[in-house]
């Protein structure tokens, strides 16, 4: 650490880049801030070699030059996940019906909760592109949300997805949080639904629990998940195809394994968490 | 599962250049790309991931000729975004925290170091303007943000770095 009091604050005025006179008359007197300063006036020269010697290929010639078609706005599919704060608010409901569920007297047999998850590293369903003409594939919040009601979920409105800024992703907010009742099996679902700018859904996520795990209730799971599929989808030959394809992959899942599953413009992706929980998600936005 | 595979099955059908092939032939270079942007550890998903996504939208290809130019546009688009959802569940789960850098207790905490430990959306980005020397507004264009975007991950990556690196000094 330095011993000069001036040293931190240094720091902060040249990531701030507001070095004053003062410390460029102090710097060269001083055995912590002068290097401080020198290596500063280094670093772009160095960001720039550091990243040059991470290329290992140079991009192919014309790599900008494709239309949208084939371009990457165009040909990368799927959000990655609901907003944070969306799947914060459903995973604090789960863990409040968990620990319902696992309170004495309530579920005496239902197992401890999954532990020690760990993040997936691969092939993460990513951002649906904003393409034109918009080809509304989903169904609205309201009729998503007065299905599950019927079904006895309930659901909250959702919060704001938070943005950086203007990007290729659609979703503009989680329009409701739907969890499913006790009734529904041995699981619990949050559903997220997720509206572009105009209001239309576009993205419906699915985090599922099994209160016990084994084949039959993956089996009851994989039928109450192609429900909500159905009910998402606003053709309902596509929306039948998608839960066909939940009922007889999700209870094949392991930890790690990701499939998806594209028809009529609408994608499905489906995979269990290091946590043992299963993610699905449903979009539907501009895939012409 | 009948319902099903016509779907898939059509899906195939609408390719008119043989991807299997022209992806054979351009994998090793979009791993040594994706590994450029993200490192090792996730090059392999984000290949994998780039043959999935061509194979979905095969029929959106435009010039045949630009095949390769194509699947390497996929592959940087999906680097910019791999494990996004991996760092929110990072986030909301508290389990596995990102990976901080931590100064070594004896020597200098390298640059290099710094720019590797970056996520994978920030790194890409740097090398993608410091390595390859794209303009922001390329870099925008080749990852699918708006330039406001790129700018603000590039300046806040910047900073951070900086800011890592001279305290390491200090």
């Amino acid at each position: 650490m330095s011993d000069c009091r001036r040293t931190p604050g240094l720091v902060d005025r040249v990531v701030g880049g507001r070095i004053t006179d003062d410390d460029r008359r102090h710097a060269p007197t001083c055995s912590w801030c002068g290097p401080v300063l020198t290596r500063a006036n280094t670093f772009d020269e160095e960001l720039r070699r550091v990243a040059r010697s991470l290329v290992a290929e140079e991009l192919p010639r014309g790599i900008l030059d494709q239309e949208p078609g084939g371009r990457a706005t165009g040909v990368v599919a799927r959000r990655a996940a609901p907003g944070f704060a969306a799947i914060l608010a459903a995973a604090a409901i789960l863990l409040v019906t968990t620990v319902i569920a696992l309170a004495p007297g309530t579920a005496p047999s239902a197992s401890p909760p999954p532990s020690s998850p760990a993040p997936s590293s691969s092939n993460p369903p990513s951002s649906t592109p904003s393409v034109k003409p918009f080809v509304e594939r989903m169904n609205t919040t309201a009729f998503i949300v007065g299905k599950l009601t019927a079904s006895g979920y309930h659901c909250n409105d959702g919060a704001a997805l938070e943005s950086p800024g203007p990007g290729p992703d659609p979703v503009t907010r989680e329009s409701t949080v739907c969890t499913s009742p006790e009734k529904a099996g041995p699981f619990t679902l949050a559903v997220i639904v997720g509206e572009a700018a105009n209001g239309k859904v576009v993205e419906v996520s699915i985090k599922a629990d099994l209160i016990a795990d084994s084949p039959e209730n993956r089996a009851l799971l994989a039928v109450e998940v192609s429900k909500v599929l159905v009910v998402s989808t606003l053709d309902e030959q596509t929306g039948q195809n998608g839960g066909l394809w939940v009922k007889a992959h999700l209870p094949e899942l392991n930890v790690g394994d990701q499939i998806d599953y594209g028809i009529n413009g609408m994608s499905f992706h489906a995979e269990r968490l290091p946590n043992q929980s299963y993610l699905i998600v449903a979009q539907g936005a501009g895939l012409t | 599962m009948e319902a099903i595979e016509p779907g898939l099955a059509e899906v195939t059908r609408r390719s008119d250049v043989d991807l299997d092939s022209a992806f054979a032939a351009a994998r090793p270079r979009l791993v040594r790309i994706a590994t450029s942007l993200i490192g090792t550890d996730a090059a392999e998903d984000v290949v994998q991931d780039t043959y999935l996504v061509a194979r979905e939208r095969i029929g959106q290809l435009r010039d045949a000729a630009a095949i390769e130019a194509w699947l390497a546009r996929i592959c940087v688009h999906r680097a910019f975004r791999v494990r996004r959802r991996g760092r929110r569940l990072q986030e909301l789960l508290d389990v596995l925290p990102i990976p901080r850098v931590t100064p070594p207790p004896h020597g200098r905490l390298e640059l290099h170091e710094l720019v590797e430990n970056l996520p994978p959306r920030e790194r890409a980005v740097v090398v993608l303007q410091h390595g390859y020397g794209y303009s922001l507004d390329e870099v925008a264009r080749l990852v699918g943000i708006s330039h406001a975007n790129a700018r603000k991950i590039s300046s806040r990556t910047r900073a951070r770095l900086l800011r890592q690196w001279l305290e390491a000094e200090a």
